[in-house]
C-alpha cells in the first residue's frame, strides 16, 4: 500500500474523529503516503496529526461562489470552470492504491469516484453513477448509522474498521502542541475547568440564561479552579455576557488547533456536542458532555476511559451544576439526568473500542439500574453480529443478559420481535429462491415479470416489519443496503444478473443474521428464566458453532 | 491559466479523460448540499 487518500468533507469534529484511523493506517503501512481531503474551512484540524503527509483543501465556498451570486446558467458554467481547475491543480487526480471516503454524503461519493483508485471504501458511484458501497463496514455504516439504528460503535472505532486498522489506532499520538506568542498561556500551578458553550445549532446546547447560572454556580462550587471559556470570535460577546469574575475568555484568541495547549491544561472540559468533545478526547482531558438535541453520544460523544455524558431528563438550570460537581467529586448524579460513562473495552484482536455505560442514579442506588434490558440486549447482539459479519471476528463478550424478561411489557416486546424475526427468515428464504429463479428464467418475460412482482411484494412486507418492529429494523436496513447499493455494470444483461445475484446474497445473509440473533435471544431468555449459569455462557462459543 | 480566462476549448483540453458526466453530477451535488445548509 503506497498512496492512500482519505476523503473527509465534514466539519472539525468529523476530521478529528478521522485522525485515529490515519494513525492506524500509517502504523500498518509505514511507507505509505497519506493524503487527507478536507474542506478549506476546517483544514486546521488536519494539522493536529503528525501522520498526514498531505492535506488537500477543497475551497467549496470559493468554487461555488460564482453560482450563488446569481444562480444563472452562465454563473454555473463559471463555477464548473472553477471546479475543473481545482480538480486539475489541487486534487491532481493521480492514481491511489486506496481511497477511503469517510464522509458518506452524495457529493463525497461522486468525488471519490472521480479519483482514480485501485480500491475504494465508503460511498462511491457505480459505472452507471448510482450510489454504491462495497466494503462491509461501510455497508454497516449506511444501514445502521445513517438510519439511526441500534449502533453502539463509536465513529472513531467504526472509521478504523472501515480502514481495517482498529488495532493500531489507540492511544492516539498528536503532533507538537502549537504555541502562539503574545496570547494568554496556561500557568502550571493553576487548575482550570474548560467551558464550551457554543454548538453548531442552538438545539445542541443550553440557553444562555442556563449557561450563565451554571457558570456562576460552578465558579462558586470550585473556588480552587479557574473557568476558561473556549469559543470562536463570533461567540465573544455572548461569552462576555455570561462569564463570571476571575474567569478567562479565550473566545477568538486562537485558531481551532491552537486551543490544544489550553485543553491539555484543563482538568475538566464541560461541553455540549461540539468539536471540543473530540479535541479534549484526543488530549485525554476529562470531559463532561452535556448531550442535547437528540445527539447519539455513543457514536459522536467523548472517546476514552471515564468521560461522562449527561442527558437531561427533567433537569432545570440549578440541576446542571449539581450533576457536574457530583461527577467531579466521583459521586452519583441525580435521576434528573441519565448519566453515562465511557469505557474502553478490549477486543479479541487487542484493539479497543469505546462504549457508553449507564450509571445508577443517586435515587436509584441499590435498586433497579434503569437500563432498558431489551434494548441493551439487542444493541449488544447487533454489535456481536456486526463484528462477526464485517470482520469475521467473534468477540468474547457475555451473551447480553435479560434479567427481567419475565416482566409483562418485556415479554410482549420480545414476542413481537421474535414474530418479526420469524417472518424475516421466511422472507429471506423466499427472496433467495425468487432471485435464483430470476436468473434461471431470464429468457421468459412472463416468469420474470411475476418474479419481479414477488420480490417487490417481499420488500413491501419488509417495509411493514420495518415500521412495526424497532429491534428488527437493523436487519432490514442491512439487507436493503447490501441488496441495493451495489457496483453494477452499465451493460444491461450483466447488470440484470448482478442485481439478481445481489438480491440472492442479501436475502441469504438476512436469513443467516436472523438465525444468529434468534440463537442469542433463545439463550438469553432461557438463562433469564432459569437464572442458571447459562447467562454467563460466552457468545464466542455459540458463534463458533455457527 | 486563470479560470476566468479559460475558454471552452482550454477547459476541454484540461479535462482530458475525466468523466464529464461525473463532474457535472458532482457540481450539482455540491450546490444541493450548500443549498440545504
Amino acid at each position: 500500500m503506497k498512496d492512500i487518500l482519505i476523503v473527509q468533507l465534514a466539519r472539525f469534529g468529523d476530521i478529528l474523529q478521522t485522525l485515529p484511523t490515519i494513525q492506524g493506517l500509517k502504523r500498518k503501512y509505514p511507507d505509505c503516503e497519506i493524503s487527507l481531503l478536507v474542506r478549506s474551512t476546517f483544514a486546521e484540524a488536519a494539522k493536529l496529526s503528525p501522520f498526514v503527509d498531505r492535506v488537500i483543501e477543497m475551497p467549496t465556498k470559493d468554487i461555488l461562489g460564482p453560482y450563488f451570486e446569481s444562480r444563472t446558467q452562465d454563473s454555473k458554467a463559471r463555477t464548473l470552470a472553477k471546479l475543473i481547475q481545482w480538480t486539475m491543480t489541487d486534487l491532481k487526480l493521480k492514481k491511489y492504491d486506496l481511497v477511503i471516503n469517510l464522509t458518506y454524503s452524495k457529493a463525497s461519493s461522486l468525488l471519490t469516484q472521480l479519483v482514480p483508485a485501485k480500491e475504494r471504501r465508503g460511498f462511491f458511484r457505480s459505472r452507471d453513477y448510482e450510489l454504491a458501497v462495497k466494503d462491509p463496514w461501510s455497508q454497516y455504516f449506511a444501514a445502521q448509522v445513517l438510519n439511526k439504528n441500534l449502533n453502539i460503535l463509536h465513529l472513531n472505532d467504526l472509521f478504523a474498521r472501515v480502514a481495517g486498522v482498529e488495532d493500531c489506532c489507540y492511544p492516539i499520538q498528536l503532533g507538537a502542541t502549537p504555541v502562539v506568542r503574545n496570547k494568554p498561556a496556561p500557568q502550571r500551578e493553576k487548575k482550570y475547568i474548560g467551558i464550551q458553550t457554543g454548538a453548531s445549532s442552538q438545539s445542541k446546547t443550553l440557553d444562555l440564561a442556563t449557561w450563565k447560572a451554571v457558570c456562576e454556580e460552578l465558579a462558586a462550587s470550585c473556588p480552587n479552579h479557574h473557568l476558561v471559556f473556549f469559543g470562536s470570535s463570533t461567540e465573544k460577546d455572548l461569552i462576555n455576557s455570561i462569564i463570571p469574575k476571575n474567569a478567562i475568555s479565550l473566545a477568538g484568541e486562537f485558531r481551532f488547533q491552537e486551543n490544544l495547549r489550553w485543553v491539555r491544561a484543563c482538568e475538566w472540559i464541560v461541553t455540549p456536542d461540539t468539536a471540543m468533545v473530540h479535541l479534549a478526547s484526543l488530549a485525554e482531558t476529562k470531559i463532561i458532555n452535556i448531550s442535547l438535541g437528540g445527539v447519539r453520544a455513543q457514536e459522536t460523544g467523548p472517546y476514552g476511559d471515564d468521560h461522562s455524558v449527561l442527558v437531561p431528563k427533567s433537569a432545570r438550570s440549578g440541576d446542571y451544576v449539581d450533576a457536574i460537581v457530583a461527577i467531579m467529586q466521583g459521586k452519583r448524579v441525580s435521576s434528573k439526568f441519565t448519566h453515562y460513562k465511557t469505557v474502553l473495552r478490549k477486543c479479541t484482536n487487542d484493539s479497543v473500542r469505546c462504549e457508553l455505560v449507564i450509571q445508577v442514579s443517586r435515587q436509584a442506588a441499590g435498586r433497579d439500574s434503569g437500563v432498558d434490558e431489551i434494548r441493551n440486549f439487542f444493541e449488544q447482539s447487533y454489535y456481536l453480529l456486526s463484528e462477526f459479519r464485517c470482520s469475521g471476528r467473534v468477540e468474547d463478550i457475555p451473551i447480553p443478559e435479560l434479567r427481567d424478561s419475565t416482566e409483562k411489557n418485556n415479554v410482549e416486546r420480545l414476542l413481537h420481535t421474535f414474530d418479526a424475526m420469524c417472518a424475516l427468515k421466511k422472507i429471506g428464504k423466499m427472496g433467495q429462491q425468487f432471485a435464483v429463479d430470476l436468473i434461471l428464467h431470464s429468457n421468459d418475460l412472463r416468469s420474470m415479470r411475476k418474479l419481479s412482482k414477488d420480490l417487490e411484494e417481499l420488500d413491501r412486507l419488509m417495509g411493514d416489519l420495518h415500521a412495526s418492529c424497532e429491534f428488527a429494523r437493523p436487519l432490514i436496513d442491512w439487507a436493503r443496503t447490501t441488496r441495493d447499493l451495489i457496483d453494477c455494470s452499465s451493460d444491461a444483461k450483466t447488470r440484470f444478473e448482478e442485481l439478481a445475484m445481489a438480491h440472492e446474497a442479501a436475502y441469504r445473509e438476512l436469513e443467516q443474521n436472523v438465525d444468529i440473533l434468534e440463537q442469542l435471544l433463545q439463550t438469553a431468555v432461557k438463562a433469564a428464566q432459569n437464572k442458571s449459569a447459562g447467562s454467563s455462557k460466552k457468545a464466542r462459543r455459540m458463534l463458533d458453532a455457527e | 491559466m486563470k479560470t476566468k480566462d479559460a475558454t471552452k476549448n482550454e477547459l476541454e483540453e484540461m479535462l482530458g479523460s475525466i468523466d464529464k458526466t461525473l463532474l457535472l453530477k458532482l457540481l450539482d451535488a455540491l450546490i444541493e448540499e450548500q443549498d440545504s445548509k
